[in-house]
């Protein structure tokens, strides 16, 4: 990510990523938003890549969108908290992997670490290196590339 | 041909529901489906279970992950080994290469899809 042009491409993968991982798992359309501050509860999801720099993705997600997407996973049942942070943690799983697909194509060596959630305030830390304010059919959510250097 | 048994190795109960609904969506069938949360229990689960005709496992799980899973599957198991199908939110690398030498039937990439089972499997399963 430190050659020319490295961030923007990151930031592009980093929206594909995220683009993808919401429509093929949830069918939810994603597009460019606007910074707003995330109304209500709030779940906070990260996962590390083991990258040169080693960088963490950080997405925070209104309660409102977490209901939406454990509702179009488990469509046979009623939801409980536990489904709805699974989901979260899912598809930032799917959303690593696609980064990491997008950003290097094949051959890479590095995989990505466990899904996590994180403390309010209590986030992956390291240097803010994009961030991406987007939305989810009408709710708002944020998307974070951190350096952990 | 349907199968007995299935064993869906994976840390995320999403996940797991996931792959099963696409499995069978996929048109194959299995009379039972048994589910294990990592290598570690997939592993206790595949050496106590007799009929399982198919075994589909993440790659990124705690306790015990998907190669090291696999590994030691076919040590304990040797030549009664289980075809295993591998699902991961990474379709290549090196790492996911060098399961191709435990004889794996191919690599699934999350998110996993009907379509997705049908082009690895074909009509195996049926």
């Amino acid at each position: 990510m430190n050659e020319p042009g490295g961030m923007e491409k990151a930031r592009a993968a980093l929206f594909g990523a995220v683009r993808d991982a919401f429509a093929d798992m949830a069918f939810l359309d994603v597009a460019p938003g606007v910074a707003r501050p995330l109304s209500g509860d709030t779940f906070s999801g990260a996962v590390d890549l083991l990258l040169p720099p080693p960088v963490s993705i950080l997405c925070i997600f209104p309660a409102a969108l977490a209901d939406k997407i454990a509702d179009s996973l488990f469509t046979d049942r009623k939801t409980a908290l536990e489904d709805r942070i699974d989901c979260l943690l899912e598809i930032l799983n799917v959303v690593a992997g696609n980064f990491l697909t997008c950003r290097f194509g094949g051959g890479y060596s590095a995989r990505p670490g466990l899904p996590r959630i994180v403390a309010e305030g209590g986030g992956p830390g390291g240097v803010l290196l994009a961030a991406l304010d987007l939305d989810a059919e009408g709710i708002p959510f944020r998307v974070e590339l951190r350096s952990r250097r | 041909m349907g199968l007995h048994t299935v064993l869906i190795v994976d840390d995320s109960s999403t996940s797991r529901m996931i792959i099963r609904r696409c499995f069978e969506m996929a048109g194959y069938t299995a009379e039972k489906f048994l589910f294990a949360a990592s290598g570690r229990e997939g592993l206790e689960t595949a050496m106590k279970e007799r009929d399982i005709g198919l075994i589909i496992t993440d790659i990124n799980m705690p306790e015990m992950d998907g190669p090291t899973f696999i590994r030691k599957l076919k040590e304990e198991r040797g030549d009664r080994a289980i075809p295993v199908c591998v699902v991961s939110s990474i379709g290549d690398g090196t790492e996911l290469r060098g399961l191709q030498a435990h004889d794996i039937l191919g690599v699934v990439k999350k998110p996993v899809t009907p379509e997705k089972f049908r082009h690895l499997l074909g009509e195996r399963y049926e």
